[in-house]
């Protein structure tokens, strides 16, 4: 059998003749980044031949690669396959980086801790000929002496029955019960021998299109345990939401469903391991996602929510037993999916909502949550409005010729000196710059329009003559790192291009929030805060994302940025049993927006596609620190 | 509902350059300076009608051709019959010779320009070639031959406004700012030009104008929603309206009218599609079939 | 003035109850505050609170119905100034005049010119509305002969233009049951016109040039029983009519004088241009437009004119999907793709039809909605092309497989390749430079 060697590792593998490259890799040891699942559509996986030779259909796949790649024997591990001895060389671009992940999560330390479910250790007198009380009786009333609910409430499944007289004698009678809060009454999910109080956990899931975030707790004291997060392996299906539910809709909803619990289950046992826990002490485990996702996590059908008139099969909250729905926890461990509004307002934004503590205030709080598709929620104690439209993925780094995502290497912050034009730059990780995500497009594209490179329609102007203003292969581009100090070997350049979708991206989002403000009649200055969800993590530039004009300019100390909504909102659910309770009447309360039908939407969108906005009133601190700037450059006043 | 500040008014943008004003001209026009609702309050100076002519006329409707005849082949005379004859109160000269593959004729700009200016007495709109690689030529060239006579340049948008304004800024013209149907649009054109130096009294808006049945309903809400904005104190849009219902002589009902009543058709269709964009605000209405000049002329002073 | 949605959203239950058809209270308070529902939808809401909300939701113009059956026309219940604020509804009647002094045989023929006129644009049939009689000849039975002749208001909705009682009487015995339009009272007769207009239920014009004395005259007839009144401003120059027409119209929205909240009526035949006259009425407010006999290009322009300015702006027209040949395409003509947003369509048309490239025009249902914004809203999908490219047959029509996508669709190009697997070409953003875009790239 042949002999494939990775470099630069020199990780070697032995492989029959007709593996492809990918396999080959995995067999290594290495994770190769496939965000298509290895269909040879997202040319992610780039590998370069060094000697030997594979299979590979270079012409079909040419579109992916450049001259230069092409001379270097580039092909894709995918579809690539081997025919004898070869060695490979693989680009640290085409392995998967770990994502940047907060474990910080802001807001965690104020939850008050009330989970739902409670361990009792019970020590019972045994049975005799004078007290004949049967087993389960004898263990519930043990439980109420220990303070817990009252037997009568409590509903015991027939498998714990059927251990039960066991694991009683065996122990001495001495033993402990799990007891958990059913949607009606309570539960007795596992009785064990001895004391195993202390060992109670609980997780929380992100459950992502593309990503899945798992945080492992202690039920016992409220204290974190582990985080863990990878790709959603649904990926293999399509990339996006409508291609997965079209895959289901070909007969793929039970794949989908079990790829679903595959991706949690990959991350709680990651996170289980480094925690040192066994995963069949995990009695709780709740989930946000959104709809389309809660729906094939659930193996339920999700096709006709994405025509018209796009209705979801449910919307409130629900459980399963983790047996059910095949979660490597407790077999009777209860899995909880947040409630959603509609297809399109899902379980994630509802925790994005409990994250923000909005449906508390009494003020209005706009929380926004970007993605590739973007969420805006309007509200307070008594009303909320949302709405959802598609932000492109411009603010995630996609449809930007450098764009990425929040890997090492990605620059994600940035300012320029206005005088020299001369960009300094952080990236993720302290790496060499290989590309640049979307905090740092948003302070680039600020930075560009304070400093005059382009214009208020994102235009550069060429006539500025420095070496950094280029006219570029087909737009005019900025240079924002020169060849030399890049991992690339080329130079990192914004283009005219990506600065346009970069508006369009923002234009979209400001406008909804702008139509969901009008739709309340309140004004920009009526909002108490505005909450920042996704995409950026922890690190946006406030004041770069109110001056190009993102959301609505109010003060910037009434910003916040919750980062990762949808996790944060789980462990607030998986904490807080009483905030558990209110998230159906939450989901009730929304009242939700289509833009389609929203007349005025068109018009904010266009009014949106300029820096920061066509109605400079709207913006008038950033209408300040513009002239300011262009003062101090001596350029033409700003004002006429 | 009329306000005596001047912010919340139109501005007032002069056209053509009298002897006493450093050009050639009979007369300059004033346009602008409305605040309110057009016909109500103080009524403009005049509401002005322009005969649209151009430099190549195969590119130019056969109804107008027919009607005009060999007019149409010498560009100086047909300015002169659209003041004379046809009682047009400016021109507005198109140069569709640049539509001519590979052209680059730029020295016949220059001496269209000074013919048409010496043909008539009335201040000239010039209309570039809505094409980047030519316009700044283009520009220069007619804008430097109309030196000193307040030219009204046509047409800067979005993508290009940068060498109409350059040339209205070196040879004193004013330009038409079009954007495509959209109140947003003509504000950040405006936006634009503005922080390129051009003087806000020296921009006239061109909000576009689609056909009576091709969209018209957009333009007139389009051109209504500027007003208001204008009256309401916005700088960026109290600026005066320019229509040109261009597309009206090529549309279907013209185009496939019988040929005996393809004139009145035209006539028709221009007129109402004129007339309206004049009640949504218009100072200055351009046609191009001489008839509707005479009938606009009428309608507007009764 | 209109109450904001929140404010609206106080006095409703908050119950969720879904009764009056929305799926929140919050939904229902803001179909309210901009006039698309009506209060009576919710069957909990206090009394109080009901006369409030009502208040504020009741059209500021009355509904006046003029002719019975299928040809009668409803003009007024108008809620806005500007039609881009919501819409206009209600297009105003086109009624052609005739005179009673006039031969029968020049009568009929403009009957019958107003009868059989249809314009078909846009998927609607667009027709003059009526005839109006005008009384010119002194004798009061041949005005009721010439109304009998104009039909007598069983087929076309009439006006009755005269001031003397006795000759409206006549003709009213003859049209009466018909809801003419009796035009016009003035300070001198409303009393037994306003008695006539009772006595028939029909619906009364009122003329005074004056808004104050016509809202003085309009006051009176209401009060006399008549509920069906339609005010003639009696300008005296057509920029007259435009501010006169604007101002009834501003009073009556913002409710400062209820006698004013009714439909106008514009002779068109009294100024020097009827055509302008016309494009003035339909333009600014008129609900009536009295016309001379006019020309079929006027008659064209001026119902495609009220057509256009009727349509509501916040849905535009929408052409309807599919693949439409330009120019006698053949095999290998370009596909290019767009959406049906009506004016994206009409635009392209032009330029296309204009630059004579035989092409294909692939028109995708965004639900009415532009390039810019169905992109942004998510309604431009690569799977809406996908399967729209199979339903047109697209692939039939064509030998090769190259799609062109607007520009402001870029960012779709990567998914609509894998979705269709036809190759996207991207091309420019602005309509105009199609043709161009065309002559250069374009090959097969």
């Amino acid at each position: 059998m042949p002999t494939v060697t990775f470099l630069p590792g020199y990780r070697k593998v032995t492989v029959p003749e007709g593996t492809t490259l990918l396999d080959a890799a995995r067999a290594a040891g290495l994770s190769m980044n496939v965000v298509c699942g290895g269909q040879g559509k997202c040319g992610k996986c780039l590998v370069f031949i060094k000697e030997g030779t594979v299979t590979f259909d270079r012409e079909k796949y040419r579109r992916f690669f450049s001259n230069d790649e092409i001379a270097r024997g580039a092909c894709l591990a995918c579809q690539a396959t081997v025919v004898g001895d070869i060695q490979v060389n693989v680009p640290a671009e085409s392995l998967i980086q770990e994502q940047k992940i907060l474990v910080e999560v802001p807001g965690l330390e104020g939850i008050p801790f009330n989970p739902a479910v409670r361990k009792y250790e019970v020590r019972l007198e045994p049975p005799s000929l004078d007290d004949t009380t049967p087993d389960l009786t004898r263990v519930l009333e043990g439980i109420e002496l220990q303070g817990g609910p009252p037997p009568t409430s409590i509903y015991a499944p027939l498998d714990v029955l059927c251990y039960l007289p066991l694991v009683l004698r065996r122990s001495g009678w001495h033993a402990t019960a799990t007891v958990a809060l059913a949607p009606v009454g309570y539960r007795l999910s596992s009785v064990d021998e001895g004391n195993t109080t202390g060992r109670l956990y609980g997780a929380a899931v992100d459950l992502g299109t593309t990503t899945v975030v798992v945080y492992l707790w202690s039920l016992v004291d409220g204290r974190i345990l582990a985080t863990a997060s990878n790709y959603n392996r649904q990926i293999s299906c399509g990339e996006d939401i409508l291609s997965r539910v079209n895959f289901s809709r070909k007969s793929g909803l039970s794949r989908l469903q079990q790829l679903a619990a595959e991706s949690i289950n990959e991350a709680l046992t990651t996170a289980a391991d480094a925690a040192g826990i066994d995963r069949e002490e995990i009695f709780e485990v709740m989930i946000a996602g959104n709809t389309v996702m809660t729906h094939l996590f659930l193996g339920i059908d999700p096709a006709y929510m994405i025509a018209e008139p796009y209705i979801p099969v449910v919307r409130r909250m629900l459980s399963t037993g983790a047996g059910q729905s095949g979660i490597a926890a407790h077999k009777n461990a209860e899995v909880y999916t947040f409630p959603a509004v509609s297809n399109f307002i899902g379980g994630d934004i509802i925790a994005d909502i409990l994250a923000t503590g909005m449906a508390e205030r009494e003020e209005p709080t706009l929380m926004v949550d970007i993605g590739t598709n973007f969420e805006a929620v309007l509200g307070n104690s008594d009303w909320m409005l949302s709405c959802a439209g598609a932000a492109g993925p411009a603010l995630e780094g996609g449809e930007v010729l450098f764009g990425m995502r929040a890997n090492p290497g990605a620059i994600e912050r940035a300012r320029i000196d206005a005088e020299t034009l001369a960009p300094t730059c952080s990236t993720i990780n302290g790496a060499r710059p290989r590309g640049i995500c979307g905090s740092g497009l948003i302070d680039l594209l600020a930075e560009l329009f304070r400093a005059c490179v382009i214009d208020r329609t994102g235009r550069i102007n060429l006539e500025i003559g420095h070496p950094r203003v280029r006219k570029g292969q087909y737009y005019p581009e900025f240079v924002v790192v020169w060849k030399k100090e890049t991992s690339l070997g080329k130079d990192i350049v914004i283009t005219e291009n990506d600065i346009r979708n970069l508006i369009m991206s923002k234009a979209a989002i400001h406008g909804a929030c702008m139509t969901l403000l009008d739709a309340a009649g309140l004004m920009p200055g009526d909002i108490g805060r505005v909450c920042f969800a996704g995409a950026f993590g922890n690190y946006l530039n406030k004041e770069n994302a109110i001056t190009i004009g993102l959301i609505p300019e109010i003060s910037l100390e009434r910003v916040e940025n919750i980062g990762n909504g949808a996790i944060t909102g789980a462990n607030i659910a998986l904490l807080d049993r009483k905030r558990r309770k209110e998230l159906d009447a939450i989901a009730r309360k929304i009242t939700y927006i289509e833009l389609n039908a929203e007349p005025s939407f068109m018009d904010r969108y266009t009014s949106s596609c300029f820096l920061p906005h066509t109605d400079f009133t709207l913006f008038p601190h950033v209408q300040q620190t513009l002239e300011a700037c262009r003062a101090r450059q001596g350029v033409r006043s700003w004002q006429a | 509902m009329e306000s005596n500040d001047e912010r919340l008014a139109i501005r007032e943008v002069r056209l053509g350059a009298t002897r006493a004003e450093g050009g050639t001209r009979e007369v300059s026009y004033a346009i602008g300076g409305e605040r309110d609702l057009p016909f109500s309050g103080k009524r403009p100076e005049r509401l002005l009608v322009a005969l649209e002519i151009c430099d190549d006329p195969q590119f130019w409707p056969p109804v107008v051709r027919d009607y005009v005849g060999d007019l149409a082949n010498d560009t100086a005379e047909w300015a002169r019959a659209a003041e004379r004859t046809y009682g047009a109160d400016l021109v507005r000269l198109n140069f569709t010779s640049t539509k001519q593959r590979g052209f680059d004729a730029f020295g016949a700009i220059a001496a269209t320009t000074e013919e048409v200016l010496a043909a008539t007495a009335r201040p000239l709109i010039v209309e570039g070639s809505n094409e980047p690689e030519l316009d700044s030529e283009v520009f220069r060239r007619s804008g430097e031959a109309g030196e000193g006579e307040r030219l009204l340049l046509g047409t800067a948008e979005a993508d290009r406004y940068r060498s109409v304004a350059a040339a209205a800024l070196a040879y004193g013209h004013a330009v038409i700012a079009q954007s495509p149907i959209d109140v947003n649009l003509a504000k950040q054109l405006n936006i634009l030009l503005r922080e390129t130096g051009v003087p806000q009294d020296r921009i006239v808006i061109d909000p576009y104008t689609g056909a009576l049945g091709y969209g018209f309903e957009y333009t007139y809400s389009v051109m209504e929603r500027i007003r208001l904005a204008a009256l309401a104190g916005d700088a960026d849009l109290a600026m005066p309206m320019i229509s040109a219902p261009t597309d009206t002589l090529s549309i279907r009902e013209v185009r496939e009218a019988a040929p005996a009543d393809r004139e009145a058709m035209a006539v028709a269709w221009e007129f109402y599609t004129a007339y309206a964009a004049v009640v949504a605000g218009a100072s200055i209405v351009c046609v191009r079939h001489p008839l509707t000049v005479a009938r606009l002329k009428t309608a507007l002073e009764g | 003035m209109a109450m904001k949605a929140l404010d609206i959203y106080k006095h409703l239950p908050k119950t969720n109850c879904k009764k009056c058809g929305y799926p929140t209270c919050l939904a229902f308070a803001m179909k309210l505050a901009v006039g698309k529902a009506d209060v009576e939808a919710c069957p909990d809401l206090e009394a109080e609170a009901r006369t409030l909300l009502g208040g504020v939701t009741r059209p500021p113009v009355r509904l006046v119905t003029i002719g019975t059956g299928e040809r009668s026309v409803a003009v007024g219940e108008e809620f806005v100034l500007f039609r881009h604020e919501k819409t206009f509804y209600h297009p105003p009647g086109i009624v052609v005049q005739v005179s009673d002094a006039w031969p029968d045989d020049e009568v009929r023929s403009v009957v019958e010119m107003v009868e059989e006129t249809v314009v078909h644009r846009v998927g609607q049939d667009l027709v003059l509305n009526g005839v109006a009689v005008k009384y010119e000849s002194n004798l009061p039975e041949r005005f009721a002969e010439v109304v009998t002749l104009a039909g007598g208001g069983n087929s076309l909705p009439l006006a009755l233009i005269a001031d003397d009682p006795g000759a409206l009487e006549a003709a009213l015995a003859v049209a009466g049951h018909y809801r003419p339009l009796i035009h016009a009272a003035t300070e001198e007769n409303h009393e037994a016109l306003a008695a006539l207009a009772k006595r028939y239920g029909c619906p009364l014009a009122v003329r005074a040039a004056d808004p104050a004395e016509l809202a003085a005259l309009a006051g009176k007839c209401a009060d006399a029983g008549v509920p069906d009144i339609v005010l003639d401003p009696a300008p005296s120059s057509l920029a007259g009519f435009v501010a006169i027409a604007t101002d009834i119209r501003k009073a009556a929205i913002g409710r400062t004088e209820p006698a004013l909240g009714y439909p106008l009526s514009i002779d068109a035949g009294a100024f020097g241009d009827a055509d302008a006259a016309i494009a003035a009425g339909i333009l600014k407010y008129a609900g009536i437009i009295v016309v001379p006999p006019l020309s079929p290009a006027s008659v064209e322009a001026a119902l495609t004119l009220r057509q256009n300015i009727y349509t509501d702006p916040q849905k535009p027209i929408q052409v309807t999907p599919g693949i439409y040949p330009i120019n006698e395409p053949g095999r290998n003509a370009p596909v290019l793709l767009t959406v049906n947003f009506s004016l994206t369509y009409f635009t392209l048309l032009g330029y296309l039809e204009a630059s004579r490239i035989p092409c294909y025009l692939f028109i995708a249902d965004t639900e009415g909605l532009s390039v810019l914004t169905a992109v942004a809203g998510g309604k431009l999908t690569e799977t809406l092309v996908a399967d729209s490219i199979k339903e047109f047959g697209v692939g039939d029509l064509v030998d090769h497989r190259l799609l062109v996508i607007p520009g402001y669709a870029a960012p779709l190009s990567g998914k609509i390749e894998d979705a269709t697997g036809w190759k996207v070409l991207v091309g420019p953003r602005d309509a105009a430079d199609l043709p161009g875009y065309l002559e250069t790239e374009w090959k097969t």
